[in-house]
C-alpha cells in the first residue's frame, strides 16, 4: 500500500499515456477490443482518482502521495509530482468525463484504435497538468494534451455545413490547434522568464514550483509577465477575445473530444492561471485584476448573447461553454478565498454539464444528421429520456438550485461581491441571458410542434443511459450535498491566498 | 609520436580505406547487386564506429601539431556523423535500385563525405577546415547530379557547384584575411592574437566574409538561395544528407570557432548573428507555407531549423552549447526519422508532391505515423525529441538575458506547426488515389523503428545525452 501511494501519481498519468501506445499494435477494424481496453485503462484512473479523492475527503495528509524523479539536472528539472484538494477534485473530474467519454464512442468506425490512441494520450496529458509541480513538466503535459487535438478532430470530426455559414472540420481543427500552440508560446517564454530570474536570485536552477514560490519577484517584472500567463493560459480557457477557436473547434470535434476538450481541456488554462499566474506572480495578478475581470464579464455576456444567435446545436453549447468559462475566470480575478473556491467548484461543475451536453447533442446527431435548431422540433415525444436529461443539464446551466451550477456561481457571486459589486450584477444579467437562450432552445427543439420527418428516431437504450445517469449523479450529488466536495477544495485554497495577502 | 598520431586518425583512415573498396568493387563486380553494396557500407561504417568508440573515448590529445583536436567534442560528433551516414546508406539501397545509380561510385563518395565531415569536426586550423568542407562539399556536388536523367538533379547540381565555389572563396578570402590580422591560422593562435588587437574594422571584415562562407553552406538567410533548387533536385538520401550530415559538421565547426576562437570579439558578431538567426527562423518558416513539394518544403523548413541552431551560438554559454549540441543530435534523429519515411512512400508514390500524399495512412500506416512523429518534433511537440531539445536551446537563450530571441524561435514554430498540419492533414484526412498498400524492406522498416525509438528517447530520457554532451562542452573550452 505504501508503495501504491507512493508511485499513485505517477500511475495515475503513465497509465493512459504509456497504455496509448499499446493500442497501436491492436487491429484497425477491431473496434470492440480497442474499445474494452481503453474502457480498462479509464476504469483503473476512476478508481484511482476515487481513492485520491476520498483520501483528501477524510483530510489525510495529501504530502504523503508527492513524488519525485531527478530528469534533467543541469536545468533543474525534476519529476515532482504532488496533489492537494483542489487539483483532487480535478483529477477526479478528468476520469470520469474520460469513463464517460469511452463509453459514448461506440462508433467509432475508421481506425477506432488510433482514436483511442490519441485520446489516451491527451487524457495522460490532462492528469499530468494537474499534478505536476514542475515548470516543465506543467508546460510539457499542457502541449501533450494539445497535440492530439489536431487529427482527433480532423479525422474523426463532423463538418457543418449550413448554406450561409459552412465550417469544415479542418478548419476547426487547425484554427484550435493555431490557438492553443500560440497561447502556449506566450506561456512558455513566461516559464522560461521566472525560471532564468528565478535562477538569478536562487543562484541554482530550480523549475519547481514550490521553490519559486519563495522568490520574491521583481514587481516590474511581475507586471511584465503576469499578462503572458493570464492570455497565454487564458486562450486555452476561452478568454475573450481569443474565443474563437473554442466554438469552431467544439462543433467539429467528436462528441467524445467535444466532452473531454469543453470538459476538462479548457479548465488547464484556467488552472494554469491559479497554479503559475497568481501562486508565482501575486503582484502581477492584483495589477492586472480589474483588466482580468473585465475580460471575464466580456466573456459571460458575450458568450451568451452569442449562443443567442446559434443556428447550430453545437455551436449554442460552445457558446455557452465560453460564457461558463467567464464565470471561472471571473472567480479567479477576484483574488480570494470565496472566488477561488467557486472558479474551481465551477470547473467541476460546468466539466461534467457540459460533457452531458455534448453527450447528448451527439445522440441526436447521431440519429437526424442534423443540429439545425431550425429543423430539429418536438424531439420529446421520440426521445423523451434525452428530452428529460437535456433539460436537467439546461436547468444546472442557469444555475438552478438544488444542482451543481447553483453552488458554484453562487460562491463566484460572493466572491464578487466583495470585490465589485458592480461586475457581480452584470455577472447575474449573464445568468438571466443563459436562462434566456436554454429555455428558448429547450422549448423549440424538444417541445415544439413534432416535425414528421422525425418519426423513425427512437430514445436511449439502456446501455447507452449510462454514462448521461453517471454524469447527471455528479450534477445533482454536487448540488444537494456541496459540502464534502466544497471542504476538499477548500483545503488546498489557502497557499493562493496567503501569497497574495502578503503583498 | 607519429605512430601514435596516425593510430588516432584510424577511423578516417578506415573510412577511407572502406570507400576505396566500395569503389573497386563496382569498377570491378559490377554484376554484384547494389544491396551488397549498401549493406557492406552501412555494416562497414557500423564496425568502424564500435572501433572509434573504443580507441578515442576519454582521449584528449592534439594531433599533428594542433592541426587536429581528438577529443571528447570531435568524438561525439564523429559517432553521430557515422551513425547518420549508416542510416543514409540503408535508406539508399531500394532509392538506387529504383533509379539504377551506379552503386560503387554512390556509396564511395558518401563516405568520402564522410570523411571530409569527420575532420572537419576535429581541425582546429582553418586550412585544414577549408580543405575538409572542400573534401565534403565536392562529394555532395557530384552526389546532388547523380539522378542523371533527372534534369531538375542537373540544373541543382549546376547551381550549388556555383553557388558553393563561391562561398567557397568567400572562405578562403575570410581566412586569408584572418591569416594577415594574426599571422596564424590555428585557432588557439588566432583567439590570442586578437584579443590585444585593438582595431575591430579588420576582425569585422574578415569575420563576415568567414560568416558569409559558412552562411551559403548552413544555408541561413541572406544565403539561403540555393537550398530549395538543391534539396528538390537532387536525390532523396543526398537532400537528407545534405540537410543533417553536412549542416552538423559544418554547426561543429562554427560552434568551436565562435565560442572559442573569436570569443573575444563578442561584441561585434553577436548583435549581427541574433539578427540572421531571427530572419532565418521567420523566413524559413513563413516560405515553407505555399510549397507543395515535400522537399522544397523540408529545404525551407531545414532553413528555419538553422535559424534555431544559431541560438545556440549566439548565447556564447556552456548551457548554449550544450543546447545547440543536443538540438541537433534530436534534428538529426527527428530527421532521419522524417526522411526515411519520405523514402518509403517515395518508393510507393513515385512523387515528392504534397498532393499525392493523400491518404497515405491507408496505405501504409507505418510510414505515416513515423511521419507524422517527425513533423510534430520539428514543430516542438512534446513526447519527441524536439520539444525537449528546444526547451534547453531557448532556456539556454533566457538564461543569457535574451528571452525575445526564445520567444520570436517559439512563435516561428507555430508557422512551423501550421504546414507540417497540411503534410499530417494530406496522409490523414484526404482520400487516397489508389488502394494498393505500400510495400517497404526490412532495412527501411528497422531504419525507421531504431530513429522513431531514438526521437522518443531524446525526448523522454535525454539525461544520458546531456550527460554526454556536457563532457564535450567542457572538451572544447
Amino acid at each position: 500500500m505504501e508503495f501504491l501511494d507512493n508511485n499513485i501519481l505517477l500511475l495515475i498519468i503513465l497509465l493512459p499515456s504509456v497504455g496509448s501506445l499499446f493500442l497501436l499494435f491492436f487491429k484497425d477494424t477491431d473496434p470492440v477490443n480497442t474499445r474494452t481496453f481503453a474502457m480498462i485503462i479509464s476504469v483503473a484512473g476512476l478508481i484511482l482518482s476515487v481513492y485520491l479523492f476520498s483520501s483528501a475527503l477524510s483530510s489525510k495528509e495529501l504530502g504523503d502521495f508527492s513524488s519525485s524523479i531527478t530528469w534533467l539536472p543541469s536545468l533543474g528539472i525534476h519529476l515532482n509530482l504532488s496533489i492537494s484538494g483542489p487539483t483532487s477534485a480535478l483529477v477526479l473530474l478528468n476520469a470520469v468525463i474520460f469513463f464517460a467519454s469511452i463509453l459514448v464512442s461506440r462508433n467509432i468506425e475508421i481506425r477506432p484504435n488510433h482514436f483511442f490512441f490519441w485520446l489516451m494520450l491527451l487524457v495522460g496529458g490532462v492528469y499530468g497538468v494537474f499534478l505536476s509541480q514542475d515548470l516543465f513538466f506543467f508546460f510539457f503535459f499542457y502541449e501533450l494534451a494539445v497535440v492530439p487535438m489536431y487529427l482527433l478532430i480532423a479525422v474523426w470530426g463532423s463538418s457543418s455545413d449550413f448554406v450561409s455559414f459552412i465550417r469544415t472540420k479542418e478548419y476547426g481543427a487547425m484554427k484550435l490547434t493555431l490557438y492553443l500552440v500560440a497561447g502556449s508560446v506566450l506561456v512558455w517564454v513566461g516559464i522560461l522568464a521566472l525560471w532564468a530570474e528565478g535562477a538569478e536570485t536562487l543562484g541554482a536552477f530550480t523549475m519547481d514550483i514550490n521553490t519559486l514560490r519563495n522568490v520574491n519577484y521583481d514587481r516590474d517584472f511581475q507586471l511584465f509577465f503576469f499578462p503572458f500567463f493570464m492570455i497565454g493560459f487564458g486562450i486555452l480557457a476561452g478568454l475573450w477575445p481569443f474565443h474563437t477557436w473554442s466554438p469552431d473547434g467544439h462543433v467539429a470535434a467528436p462528441t467524445a473530444v467535444s466532452m473531454l476538450h469543453a470538459g476538462v481541456l479548457m479548465k488547464l488554462g484556467a488552472f494554469g492561471i491559479l497554479q503559475i499566474g497568481i501562486l508565482l506572480l501575486p503582484e502581477g495578478a492584483i495589477y492586472w485584476s480589474p483588466l482580468f475581470m473585465s475580460l471575464g464579464i466580456i466573456n459571460v455576456l458575450y458568450g451568451s448573447i452569442s449562443a443567442l444567435a446559434q443556428q447550430d446545436l453545437k455551436y449554442v453549447i460552445g457558446y455557452s461553454s465560453v460564457s461558463h468559462m467567464g464565470y471561472v475566470l471571473l472567480g479567479l480575478a477576484t483574488l480570494n478565498s470565496t472566488g477561488f473556491n467557486g472558479a474551481i467548484l465551477q470547473m467541476v461543475s460546468h466539466g461534467i454539464m457540459t460533457a452531458l451536453f455534448f453527450a447528448l447533442v451527439g445522440f441526436i446527431y447521431e440519429q437526424t444528421h442534423t443540429r439545425n435548431i431550425q429543423i430539429l422540433e418536438g424531439l420529446a415525444k421520440k426521445m423523451p429520456i434525452a428530452a428529460g436529461f437535456f433539460t436537467l443539464a439546461g436547468l444546472t446551466s442557469l444555475g438552478l438550485p438544488g444542482l451543481s451550477g447553483f453552488v458554484a456561481e453562487l460562491l463566484i457571486f460572493i466572491g464578487l461581491f466583495k470585490t465589485s459589486p458592480l461586475i457581480a450584477i452584470l455577472a447575474i444579467i449573464g445568468a438571466a441571458i443563459t436562462a434566456v437562450y436554454i429555455l428558448r432552445l429547450i422549448a423549440k427543439v424538444f417541445f415544439g410542434p413534432v416535425n414528421v420527418q422525425w418519426e423513425h428516431l427512437r430514445d436511449f437504450s439502456k446501455s447507452e443511459t449510462l454514462p448521461i445517469l453517471f454524469l447527471t449523479l455528479f450534477i445533482v450529488g454536487i448540488g444537494l450535498f456541496p459540502w464534502p466536495i466544497m471542504n476538499v477544495i477548500d483545503s488546498g485554497i489557502e497557499q493562493f491566498v496567503a501569497k497574495l495577502s502578503g503583498v | 609520436m607519429n605512430t601514435e598520431n596516425i593510430i588516432l586518425l584510424t577511423p578516417e583512415l578506415l573510412i577511407m580505406t572502406l570507400a576505396i573498396v566500395v569503389f573497386s568493387i563496382g569498377i570491378f563486380k559490377p554484376s554484384r547487386s547494389s544491396d551488397f553494396l549498401g549493406r557492406l557500407t552501412s555494416i562497414g561504417v557500423f564496425i568502424i564506429m564500435i572501433y572509434t568508440c573504443w580507441l578515442l573515448s576519454g582521449k584528449d590529445t592534439d594531433i599533428f601539431g594542433e592541426i587536429l583536436a581528438i577529443n571528447t567534442y570531435s568524438t561525439f560528433f564523429k559517432i553521430l556523423l557515422m551513425a547518420i551516414i549508416i542510416g543514409i546508406s540503408a535508406i539508399s539501397m531500394t532509392y538506387t535500385k529504383l533509379y539504377n545509380f551506379n552503386s560503387g561510385e554512390y556509396y564511395g563518395i558518401i563516405l568520402l563525405s564522410l570523411v571530409g565531415m569527420m575532420l572537419l569536426v576535429s581541425a582546429r586550423e582553418l586550412i585544414t577546415a577549408y580543405i575538409s568542407i572542400e573534401l565534403m562539399s565536392f562529394s555532395l556536388y557530384v552526389l546532388v547530379a547523380f539522378a542523371k536523367n533527372d534534369p531538375k538533379s542537373n540544373e541543382a547540381a549546376i547551381k550549388y557547384i556555383l553557388l558553393g565555389a563561391f562561398s567557397s572563396g568567400l572562405l578562403l578570402y575570410g581566412i586569408v584575411l584572418i591569416y594577415g590580422i594574426s599571422g596564424t591560422t590555428s585557432f588557439a593562435g588566432i583567439e590570442n592574437s586578437i584579443l590585444s588587437l585593438n582595431s575591430n574594422l579588420r576582425v569585422l571584415l574578415a569575420l563576415s566574409m568567414l560568416g558569409a562562407g559558412l552562411g551559403f553552406k548552413l544555408a541561413i538567410v541572406p544565403f539561403h538561395m540555393w537550398a530549395p533548387d538543391v534539396y528538390e533536385g537532387a536525390p532523396l538520401p543526398i537532400t537528407a544528407l545534405i540537410s543533417i550530415g553536412s549542416k552538423i559538421a559544418i554547426f561543429a565547426l562554427a560552434l568551436t570557432l565562435f565560442s572559442q576562437t573569436f570569443l573575444p570579439k563578442i561584441e561585434l558578431w553577436k548583435p549581427v548573428l541574433s539578427i540572421i538567426a531571427v530572419t532565418t527562423m521567420i523566413t524559413g518558416n513563413i516560405l515553407a507555407i505555399v510549397q507543395t513539394n515535400i522537399k522544397r518544403l523540408l529545404a525551407y523548413s531545414s532553413i528555419g531549423q538553422s535559424g534555431y541552431m544559431l541560438i545556440g551560438i549566439v548565447c556564447a554559454s556552456n548551457l548554449g552549447s550544450t543546447g545547440l549540441i543536443l538540438h541537433m543530435t534530436g534534428y538529426a534523429a527527428t530527421s532521419m526519422l522524417m526522411f526515411s519515411s519520405i523514402v518509403i512512400i517515395h518508393n510507393g508514390v513515385l512523387s515528392d508532391e504534397i498532393q499525392d500524399y493523400a491518404g497515405i495512412a491507408k496505405r501504409n500506416p507505418l510510414a505515416a505515423i513515423c511521419l507524422t512523429a517527425a513533423l510534430l518534433s520539428l514543430a516542438g511537440l512534446p513526447f519527441f525529441a524536439g520539444f525537449t531539445t528546444k526547451f534547453y536551446l531557448f532556456a539556454a537563450a533566457a538564461n543569457k538575458d535574451m528571452l525575445w530571441l526564445a520567444g520570436l524561435a517559439a512563435a516561428a514554430s507555430v508557422i512551423s506547426l501550421y504546414y507540417y498540419l497540411g503534410v499530417i492533414k494530406e496522409m490523414y484526412v484526404n482520400n487516397p488515389q489508389a488502394s494498393t498498400k505500400i510495400r517497404t524492406t526490412k532495412t527501411l522498416t528497422t531504419v525507421i523503428v531504431v530513429m522513431l525509438i531514438s526521437t522518443i528517447l531524446i525526448g523522454l530520457y535525454p539525461s544520458p545525452f546531456v550527460d554526454i554532451i556536457e563532457k564535450s562542452v567542457a572538451a572544447l573550452g
